[in-house]
This record gives structure tokens, sequence and C-alpha cells, in this order.
């Protein structure tokens, strides 16, 4: 046996050692308090199924912290970010939550992203108090709790299915509607948000058909079914391959004239690659405007563009926000980490994702989707905002 | 009415694509008993191929003859060096030694053309007509119509050839072929090749009538396949065509029955019924397994 050659090292050593790191640690600590760096973890899908989201909210941290620190950080503060793996399951999201809580150093979280990690998580940040800026977890019972230490950057579910509605309804008007949709969480409750939604505005729905995710690629039972009901209007709750696939499937089944709205799952190129020509003039609702003719936007685009060489999600944008909202309310409002969301639910903000407010339960309110089309086989801004007439009954 | 048949169609279209991979697994099972688990690898891999050469510009009817090509002689390798050494050792040894070539092929591919879906190029035009007032679609047609011909082919090829017969001798009886002096060496990589072919040829209908290509539609064309050879009768060729066809109907009908959430679901318990009243499937002979 080799393995033991700590038998060779005297056992006040190993004392000296521990005590050495607890002093340094106890130093640390204290030094966070008043001058020393500014700590924010970053709780995201790294690996796993998910993990495009976490490096997205990776990127936009890094940016977000790289242009702070250039400014003088927050409030003199230089900002560090540590960033942790939650796998996108709720299972490693609480033990994630229990590391960050017990750890003591950190001003407040930034996510998670996926909603079922961050309402397992939730229970464990409000019995330690510590404060929650969610980006992009839309399950509309996240700020239903009465936990009083979050805010979110995304419109919730139920509103975002109102509003999907709303656009086909108030601002396409049409009143026969079908939905496409993937039968998940998020598919399901999208489709069950909806349906309510188009009742309440007076239309109808006039045909709806399901698939499995990741099994299903033949829509075209599916879509035999949905042109018999003779729909104004398809609303396509899928993501960007299904979605892509239904509409390239779907062109020669007389599909012509019959308009599309869909979420942001579908705004990626693969949407419009798939489609084969077919997602001309589709509209996408997405929760920010990558496209918008606004400096902060473009300065974002080009900023991650020319760091990653890729598009960024919403997730990339929401964190990047956070983090300079962060910065908003503990310089300019007087906030601390403590009364960060207090503080943040109190005003208005405006970032490269957009202007937010947030209500008493931390819902961002007052914000409508941007409404994108497919135009000659690119995604274009089309400075449309989302006609909510008729939704008061809802909410 | 018109909507029926037009469900008719789509049940169609999807199951001649069935059907086509189906009968790669069929000929290959009936004369080793064994199931090919490469063979899904070996037409992701034709049609991504085919992918390539129509990207590149090689002419349609070449680019998918090559493609095809392709496959049969992936099949034949994959026989050559997967199962004919352990073609007589326990069942298990081939069946892991062909998942490791399909896993082998599977990576390559992804090496290759990455783990995204990629659009395929309309080789049928989705063009449409009326027929009595009803939209026809086009494509769907075509696809059954090549599916046809293309088993009618190989039928012939196996009823009225000596290399049909030859095969039908291996099928019985490897052992004894073998003695009566049939080269077991050449028939058995020409059923892997045949099958090969026919699996390309309908890996392509698949990615041209659902207008996507991507890494996992191997695994998912072998489930749908295997399930619809389990269907028409294990072993039987015209028998697995027959399946895959059923199969394609059944899922079109469970969503004008029962709805689309149901579609996979549906399909399996019909399969499961049609195997409690007839075991060896719509066509399967009562066989006994050889070990």
């Amino acid at each position: 046996m080799t393995g033991l050659f700590n038998a060779t090292m005297p056992r006040r050593t190993h004392i000296m050692a521990l005590a050495a790191g607890c002093i340094l640690a106890a130093t640390m600590a204290y030094a966070q308090d008043d001058s020393g760096p500014i700590y924010f973890a970053v709780a995201s899908p790294l690996t796993g199924g998910s993990a495009a989201y976490g490096i997205n909210a990776q990127r936009g941290g890094d940016l977000a912290v790289e242009a702070i620190n250039a400014a003088g950080g927050i409030g003199g503060r230089e900002v560090v970010l540590e960033y942790f793996d939650d796998m996108g399951t709720p299972r490693e999201s609480a033990a994630v939550a229990n590391r960050i809580v017990r750890d003591d150093k950190f001003c407040a979280v930034i996510g998670h992203v996926n909603s079922s990690s961050t309402l397992a998580a939730m229970p464990i940040y409000n019995e330690a108090g510590i404060s929650v800026l969610n980006g992009s977890s839309s399950n509309p019972s996240i700020t239903e709790q009465g936990w009083d230490n979050i805010i979110r950057m995304t419109i919730r579910g139920d509103r975002g299915a109102q509003q999907y509605s709303a656009f086909a309804i108030n601002n396409l008007g049409h009143d026969e509607l079908a939905i496409f949709y993937v039968n998940s969480d998020f598919g399901r409750a999208l489709r069950d948000d909806m349906v309510a939604a188009v009742d309440a505005l007076g239309a109808k729905v006039v045909g709806e058909e399901t698939f499995t995710p990741n099994v299903d690629r033949d829509f075209s039972a599916q879509i035999s079914s949905l042109r018999r009901g003779n729909p104004d209007v398809i609303m396509l709750n899928t993501d960007y391959n299904e979605g892509g696939l239904f509409l390239g499937q779907a062109q020669d089944r007389d599909f012509a004239g019959i308009d599309v709205v869909g979420p942001d799952s579908n705004l990626y190129d693969q949407f419009i690659e798939l489609s084969q020509g077919a997602a001309e003039g589709a509209y996408l609702l997405a929760a920010f405007d990558p496209f918008a003719d606004r400096e902060a936007v473009k300065t974002f685009m080009s900023d991650f563009e020319e760091a990653y060489d890729s598009l960024p999600s919403q997730v990339a944008i929401f964190t990047h926000d956070l983090l300079w909202l962060a910065k908003k309310a503990i310089e300019d409002e007087g906030a601390t980490c403590d009364t960060l969301i207090d503080t943040a639910k109190s005003i208005n903000f405006s970032g490269a994702g957009g202007d937010y407010a947030w209500d008493e339960k931390g819902d961002v309110s007052g914000r409508t989707f941007a409404v994108i089309k497919v135009v000659d086989g690119q995604f274009v801004s089309t400075g449309q905002g989302v006609d909510e007439t008729g939704l008061e009954a809802l909410r | 009415m018109a909507y029926v048949i037009e469900q008719l169609i789509n049940g169609l279209a999807v199951g001649s694509v069935y059907a086509l991979i189906a009968v790669g697994y069929s000929m290959v099972y009936s004369i080793l008993y064994l199931i090919n688990f490469a063979h899904g690898d070996v037409i992701t891999f034709g049609a991504f191929t085919a992918l390539t050469m129509l990207v590149i510009g090689v002419p349609i009817p070449v680019a998918l003859f090559l493609a095809c090509v392709l496959g049969a002689a992936l099949g034949m390798t994959v026989e050559r060096i997967a199962y004919r050494p352990v073609r007589y050792a326990n069942r298990i040894v081939p069946m892991i030694s062909a998942l490791g070539a399909g896993l082998v092929i599977a990576s390559t591919a992804q090496a290759i053309w990455g783990p995204e879906v990629h659009a395929f190029p309309q080789v049928i035009p989705r063009w449409s007509f009326e027929l009595f007032g009803q939209l026809i679609p086009f494509q769907p047609l075509i696809i059954i119509a090549i599916a046809v011909v293309l088993v009618a082919i190989a039928t012939v090829l196996l009823d009225y050839t000596r290399l049909g017969r030859a095969t039908k001798c291996v099928c019985q009886d490897i052992h004894a072929a073998q003695l009566m002096g049939i080269p077991i060496n050449t028939i058995v990589p020409l059923v892997y090749a045949i099958g090969g072919f026919l699996g390309v040829a309908g890996a392509i209908l698949y990615v041209t009538y659902f207008n996507a290509v991507y890494i996992q539609m191997g695994l998912l064309a072998t489930f749908k396949a295997w399930s619809a050879a389990m269907l028409g009768g294990v072993g039987n060729f015209h028998g697995a065509f027959v399946g895959g066809l059923l199969l394609g109907i059944a899922e079109a009908f469970s969503v004008v029955v029962v709805g689309s959430a149901f579609k996979d679901g549906v399909s399996l318990v019909f399969i499961v019924l049609i195997l409690l009243l007839k075991p060896d499937g719509l066509f399967g002979e009562r066989t006994t397994a050889r070990s």
C-alpha cells in the first residue's frame, strides 16, 4: 500500500492547516461585507439535455460582468460570478440551492432556468432569505406561492398563452384557431391556457392535434385532421424542429392563406430551414426582440456575436440584464443584497432585452411579446406589440 | 369520405416507408434468426450520404442510386465484420457485435454530419391535384408506387431466380445448404446487401416525406420497422411489407379515431392484439427457433 502517504505527515500539520483554512475563510467572508468582491451565484443546467440554456446563461453572465467591472463594478466592488450546474433536474437543483445558501457569501442567486428546477430550489432560498433573480422560468405557479424573495424577467406561461391567442384574434383578426402542440408539460399547459383565452376572447378552437416530442416526425395525419377544421390560423406550440417540419410537410395540403403564430421556442434558424420555404410569413412571439432597432439590443447582439459567434437566446439576455438590474438597484436606488427584490419591484428598469417593471408577486407587468415575422427567409422585427384587449377578464 | 381517403393515403405512404425498411430486417432474420441491430444505422448513413451528394450537385437519380448501393455495401461489410466471424456462436454474441457495428456507423455519421436535424431536398415535388373536388397530395402516391415497384422487383429476384432459390435453401437449413454446395458466404452477404439497398431506399423516402434527416432516425426506423415485421410475421418477406402498410394505416387512423396524443400507443396496442390472436404474426408460419 503506497496510498497512505498522509500517515507520514505529522498530525499537528493537519490541525494547523485546518485552522489556517478557517481563518482564511472567515477573513474572506468578512471582506465581502464591505469592499471585497461582490458574489453572485448563477444556477443553470450546464450539462444534460438542456445544457444549451446553461451555456447561454454563462455567456450572457460573463458578457455582463466584463462590462460591469470595466465600468467600476457595483458600488466600486468587483463582481464575481460563480456558476452552479443544476443539470436541469429538480433533485440536483435542490442540492445546488443548499450549497449556495450554506456558502453565505452570495449577494443573490441568478437562476434557475427550467421551471421545475426553480420550483425545487425556491423553498430553500426562501427559508435562507436570499434574493433570487430569475430569468426564464415561466411556470405560473412560481410566483403564486407567496415567496417574496423572487422576481422574474420572462412573461409567465399562462399570460404567454393569452398573448399568443390575443395576437391571433385581436391583431390578425381571426376567429377560428387550430392548435398544434407538443405533448409535454410545456405544450399541454400552453394548450390549456390557450383554449381558455380563446374562449374569453370570443373566438373558437376548430381543431387541435398533438405529437410525442422526439418520436413523431410524421405529421401527415395531424395535418389532414387540422386542415379539415378550416382554421384561419395555426397556433404552432412546438419547438423549432417540429415547427419547421410541420410547415414543410403541410405545404402540399392546401395551407396557403392560413396564418401561423408560434412562441419563441421556434425562433431558431433551423425553423426556417426545415420548413423549406413554408415558414414565410409566420409570426413568432418572443420574450425579447433580438432584432429590435434599439441601441442597447444592437450592442448586446454584436458583442455576443463577436465573443461567441452565435445568436443569444433569451436565457443569455435575461442573465445579462439581471446583473445590470442588480447594479442599478444597489448603486442608484441604495438597495442592499437583502432588499434587492423589494427595490426592484419599486423601479422601472431598461436593459438590452427591453423595459421591465415588476408587480407585487414578482412577475413582469405591462410587458408584451415582441412580434417577429419571417420575411424572405429571415426573421425580422415587426415593431408590433400584442393588442391585449379582452384579456383583463382572465387576470 | 374524402377525409377518410386522405388519411388512408397518409397511412399508406408512411406505411410503405416502414415496409421497405422492415423487409430488410425480415430477410436477415429469416436466414440467421438474428435481428440486424446495425440496419437502422446503415440506412441513416445512406440517407446522409444521399443528402451530401444532392447538396454538392450530383444528379438526383444518380445520387439516390449510389446511396442505395452504398447501403448494400455497408450491409455486406457489417455481415463480413460483425456477423460472419461469430455466425455459429451463441446468439448473444452476434447481437452484441452488431450493436457495436451500429454504434460505430452512427458515431461516424454524427462526427461527419453533426447531431442536428437537417432538411432534405424535395426529390419528389410536393404538388397536389384535385380529384372529384378533393385535393389529393401527389408525393405520398409516388412514395407508395416506388415502394411497391421495389418490393415487386425483390419478389421476382427471390422467387424466380437461382439466387432466390439458393436463398430459400439457406433459410430452411443453412448447414444442409452448405453441404449441398450452395455458397453460403455469397448468399448471406447478398441478403444483407438487398436488405441494405431496400433499407436505404426506404430511408430516402422517409426523409423526403418527413422532410428531415437526423442521426436518431435509425433508432426510430428500427422500432417502427421491427413492429411492422412482427405484425406481418417475422421472417416473412411479404408479411413484413403488409405489416408495414398496416402499421402506417393504424397510425393514421388512430389520429382520426382516438386522437394524436395516443398515435404511437394505439398502433402498438393494435400490434399486441394481433399477436395475441396470431402469435406468429399475420403471415408467419409456426417455427421453432434453432439454437
